[in-house]
């Protein structure tokens, strides 16, 4: 007990003192909580910096309400509204030009004779009024300005046939949210989860062979083992300075989701335990599985670097992952974070899971045993 | 020359042996084109909405249908519907009780709700419209005016991991391999023979910048076999920017090595810069929805540029005087980073 | 011959703590230990000398603990082992070849961590003294020279007071001084009874400690006994050498045919009648007009031994 205690302070003094170690086990989940946390909540609130304009060639009553509807939007702080100078020759160019140079996100270009039409409507015009909304396809900020200038549009028009009475009636619509508990969430509530995911996922798939793989190439283990310490001793200190990491990991995230975000997520309740366990397990089982594959700490750095992005993106720790293509929904399946994500946020009342809770519950169990059943096998502490 | 092209040769031989570094170099950026490809590379399929409507509503079935945007699944009851829309079967549902609609939204999709709820007031309207006997009074029509190559968001990410693959080959060439190198005492040897230490600076500099263009073209290619997506490709300009970005990004190594006391913690000082481009510079996330904070860093960061030439070279965005100037001067700041690297990298150690 | 450090004879003699019987171990085609016998006496130090791959170190990692032999037998402390476990280590004290260290640990706390495994242990700063490295016992490892990171090593090795001892190749990289300091720990290791089992490839490191030599090459023991000894057995009387213009050796060596052997342009000579062969040695210079430069004459050593046993040098 006494070896498996020291062993434990070595491992946690060592991976406070590599500066590496520090930054990406220590510093960095909380450095991505905190980014991720800042560029979400703003966007979940509205609050992107996009720039419009509106390009009024009409200069008459409707068009003139139809801007002031956009520049109410604009307000609220959903965008900027950006005025046409006046000594532009035309302000239609102006506006192309500035979408198409990136200095504007989208333009609303409302065209001459745009109220008469309109008043026109529906008796002596049977077509719409077209209005042009200029944009930059693909580029996510530009989409986005354009799709709420085109919907500004839409309820403009819908508000002109109510308040001409063409609309026979308004269809009055209720929100209701479902999924996780009665709550309205927050994204970095959501988010939480994940990265406490992600930290005990990268603290086992990159420690773990560091602390067998380079501790064998170094020819620091065959040294411990030219005392009376045993293989199962060496890990089972290693595993206790795991747990303890793991735990301060995630009380830090925690208390600054908490603290700096007021995030409510209350991981005491138990069946969050019983995930966060599981997940302690899978990061464990995957980082001696790599180990018990790699003759070389080269080729294990390797492998958990192939691992560890793909499965936390593919595991929708940071994003919830609604339609993928067929190969990515497979892997997603069968990937143990997956169904933690989904486990430990249900568990605390942020979402429903899509795979049925048993899943949940089994896939990492699996990987848990395989792991331990293959690296069990394979893995050999020293040369003989 | 002959010094050079041997140390060119022998650089080439070792870096095709450590397979830790080729797998570094060449096949771990690709992992990223691969799942950003699955994730947005694809074509969009139409959301998938529930509804629960009393049959005889023709109008509301009618109505959701003539709107190709979505396709409708039809549910006996609310509480089915939800626990549907709760699972993310459909995205979003539509409750009908012939007198009001009722949105039913998942809680956890934080980005896709308000696209689903301007959908669902899309939906409203034409249902509003359809039973006033009339069509939309206005008609929006989006307008594309950027450049034809850019059709989506991965159209922009496939140029940015082009630019970062080749800034992270320039970095880690100086504040990795050099810096390892003289840390490691393998300079010393070439240092004590009559060849200039300059051969190697530029040799190692030359193996890693074509390094970096192998890493930007297999994207490319990849993106393109995978994923069929087409660039308008102005090739001038994307040599241009290419070897600007490896220069300054062996320029930026340099800073780092300069900034480091430890050789060995270059590569992981070069490591964290890398990650912090990364983020801030609208590769991974969109520029504009970074805090105005966050967004002043990522000006100052040479990869926002870099990102941005890439994607004027390959036709994505219209690029513009301030892009080429601030990759020239980036350019130019790795040249006069190097130089001084250099002097400090050969000359004879102190104690 | 050189200085001979101190025996205690006769307090400790007789008890084996450590006898192994045709040991054996092959790595492929490669016989690394080919039946290798011995015995090491408590307050003796058995030295195993022989040149780079001869087998010394895959030896004593079997005695350690850190590799399986293929067939042979080991009697630890008076019992048969089949496997060196827990039980026997508590009472070895290692020092290995290549001890690595994590480098992110001070040199005290790798002290206490090693502590730990053994029951009992002395106090650190007490090794910390001996071993010459007070003043860098908040010292990281990584910022140790080769030397003080093999003096912590064999601070670590005698941590838990141990009745054997395992000391593989314990002063390279040593400077003389450091080297000295060494030798003068194994002494008094020795005085106290502890049973010292070492290996070398220094010659006079094994002259200078060991009570018993065993030369081993190729996996082989090829001789053994007292230095003084194998010396008498192997070694000729007298050694003379000196340095002469390497053309002018052929007709040395018709002169003293069998006797001389060339290293460039050093020449050793064993000779039996010192008198005389010195007085022909010189008539042949001052009438040849050779000038015999560095002209020493010696006792034969160990290095002469191995020499005369297989026709290379330990240091070859």
């Amino acid at each position: 007990m006494k070896a498996v205690l020291a062993l434990g302070l070595s491992f946690i003094r060592v991976s406070l003192r590599e500066r590496s170690s520090l930054f990406w086990f220590w510093i960095f989940p909380l450095l991505l909580l905190g980014f991720l946390g800042a560029v979400f909540g703003r966007v979940e609130k509205g609050k992107m910096d996009l720039r419009v304009t509106v390009v009024d060639l009409d200069r008459d009553f409707l068009s003139q309400a139809l801007g002031a509807v956009v520049r109410e939007i604009g307000e609220s702080g959903l965008f900027q509204v950006v005025e046409v100078p006046e000594s532009q020759g035309d302000p239609r160019k102006w506006a192309e030009r500035e979408v198409r140079e990136g200095r504007i996100h989208a333009a609303l270009v409302i065209p001459r004779g745009f109220s008469l039409d309109l008043q026109g409507f529906p008796r002596a015009k049977a077509d719409p009024v077209r209005l042009e909304v200029l944009y930059r396809r693909g580029e996510a900020g530009s989409s986005t300005a354009a799709s709420i200038l085109s919907e500004a549009v839409e309820e403009f028009g819908r508000s002109f046939l109510a308040e001409t009475g063409f609309l026979r009636r308004k269809i009055p619509v209720e929100k209701e949210f479902v999924g996780g508990e009665e709550r309205a969430i927050a994204y970095v509530e959501f988010i939480l989860p994940g990265i406490i995911l992600m930290a005990l996922f990268v603290n086992g798939i990159f420690h773990v062979p560091s602390a067998v793989v380079l501790a064998k190439e170094t020819k620091i283990l065959r040294r411990y083992f030219a005392t009376p310490l045993s293989g199962s001793e060496y890990l089972a200190g290693f595993a206790l300075a795991l747990v303890w990491m793991s735990a301060f990991q995630i009380a830090a995230i925690w208390a600054l989701g908490r603290f700096a975000f007021g995030a409510r997520v209350p991981l005491l309740r138990p069946e969050a335990l019983l995930y966060l366990l599981l997940a302690f397990g899978v990061s464990l089982g995957f980082g001696f599985l790599i180990s018990s594959f790699s003759r070389t700490f080269a080729v294990a750095a390797a492998l958990s670097n192939l691992l560890n992005l793909p499965l936390q993106f593919l595991g929708g720790l940071y994003f919830p992952l609604a339609s993928l293509p067929v190969p990515l929904r497979v892997v997603m399946a069968i990937n143990p974070l997956t169904h933690l994500a989904q486990g430990l946020r249900a568990s605390l009342g942020l979402e429903t899971p899509s795979f049925p809770a048993w899943a949940n519950l089994l896939v990492p169990l699996f990987w848990i045993f395989l792991s331990a059943f293959l690296s069990g096998r394979r893995l050999r502490l020293t040369e003989e | 020359m002959r010094a050079f092209l041997a140390i060119l040769g022998a650089q080439a031989r070792v870096f095709l042996r450590d397979r830790a570094d080729f797998f570094f170099t060449l096949a771990f950026p690709l992992v990223f084109i691969v799942l950003f490809g699955f994730i947005w590379g694809g074509r969009e399929n139409p959301t998938k909405v529930g509804l629960v409507c009393p049959p005889q509503e023709e109008l509301v079935l009618s109505a959701l249908s003539s709107l190709p945007e979505i396709s409708v699944e039809l549910f006996p009851d609310w509480e089915k519907l939800s626990l549907v829309v709760a699972k993310r079967a459909v995205d979003f549902g539509l409750v009908w009780n012939g007198e009001k609609f009722v949105l039913i939204l998942n809680r956890g999709r934080f980005q896709e709700n308000p696209e689903f709820e301007m959908l669902s007031r899309e939906i409203v309207r034409t249902v509003e419209l359809w039973g006033s006997g009339l069509s939309s009074p206005v008609e929006p029509v989006k307008v594309h005016v950027g450049k034809v190559s850019a059709a989506s968001w991965y159209h922009y990410i496939v140029p940015g991991l082009m630019a970062m693959a080749i800034l992270q080959a320039g970095i880690f060439a100086v504040a990795g391999r050099m810096a390892s190198m003289r840390e490691r005492g393998i300079l010393r040897p070439i240092l004590a023979t009559p060849a200039s230490g300059w051969p190697v600076l530029l040799g190692i500099g030359l193996i890693r910048m074509g390094l970096g263009f192998c890493s930007a073209g297999l994207n490319f290619a990849l993106a393109r076999v995978l994923f069929g997506v087409s660039f308008l490709v102005n090739p001038a300009l994307l040599l241009f920017y290419a070897f600007v970005c490896a220069l300054g990004g062996m320029g930026l190594g340099a800073l780092v090595s300069f900034g480091v006391r430890r050789p060995g913690s270059a590569a992981a000082a070069g490591m964290i810069l890398t990650q912090i481009m990364l983020f801030l510079s609208g590769v991974y996330i969109p520029f504009e929805f970074l805090p105005p904070g966050l967004q002043a860093v990522g000006r100052v960061l040479p990869a926002y540029y870099m990102a941005q030439g890439f994607r004027a070279a390959l036709g994505v965005v219209e690029g513009g005087a301030e892009i080429l100037w601030a990759s020239l001067g980036f350019g130019l700041f790795g040249v006069i980073a190097l130089f001084l690297f250099g002097q400090l990298f050969l000359r004879p150690e102190k104690g | 011959m050189s200085e001979k450090w101190p025996l205690r004879a006769g307090v400790y003699c007789g008890v084996v703590l450590l006898r192994v019987r045709d040991l054996r171990k092959s790595y492929g085609p490669v016989r690394a230990v080919d039946g290798v016998s011995f015995s090491v006496e408590k307050g003796k130090v058995f030295a195993l000398l022989g040149p780079n791959g001869a087998g010394k170190t895959t030896t004593v990692e079997i005695l350690e603990g850190l590799r399986l032999p293929d067939s042979g037998e080991i009697e630890l402390f008076g019992e048969r082992v089949t496997r060196i476990g827990p039980r026997e280590k508590v009472r070895m004290g290692v020092l290995l070849q290549e001890a690595a260290f994590e480098p992110y640990l001070r040199v005290q706390e790798v002290l206490r961590l090693f502590s730990s495994f053994f029951p009992k242990a002395r106090p650190p700063g007490e090794l910390l003294t001996l071993v010459g490295l007070s003043d860098k016992a908040r010292a990281l490892v990584k910022t140790l020279s080769g030397g003080q990171k093999r003096r912590l090593a064999l601070a670590v090795a005698l941590l838990n007071d141990p009745e054997l001892l395992f000391l593989d190749e314990p002063t390279t990289g040593l400077d003389p001084q450091a080297r000295r300091h060494v030798w003068d720990i194994i002494a008094e290791l020795r005085c106290q009874g502890k049973a010292v089992f070492l290996t070398t490839h220094y010659m006079e490191e094994a002259e200078a400690l060991a009570d018993w030599v065993a030369i081993l090459d190729h996996g082989r023991i090829i001789a053994e006994g007292t230095p003084q000894n194998l010396i008498r057995r192997f070694g000729a009387e007298t050694f003379l050498e000196f340095e002469i213009p390497k053309e002018t050796f052929p007709e040395l060596s018709q002169l003293f045919p069998g006797k001389a052997r060339q290293d460039g342009e050093r020449v050793t000579m064993a000779v039996q009648d010192l008198p005389n062969d010195l007085s022909s040695l010189l008539s042949w210079a001052a009438g040849k007009g050779v000038v015999l430069r560095n002209l020493l004459v010696r006792q034969p050593n160990l290095e002469d031994v191995f020499l005369s046993l297989t026709g290379r040098r330990l240091r070859d």
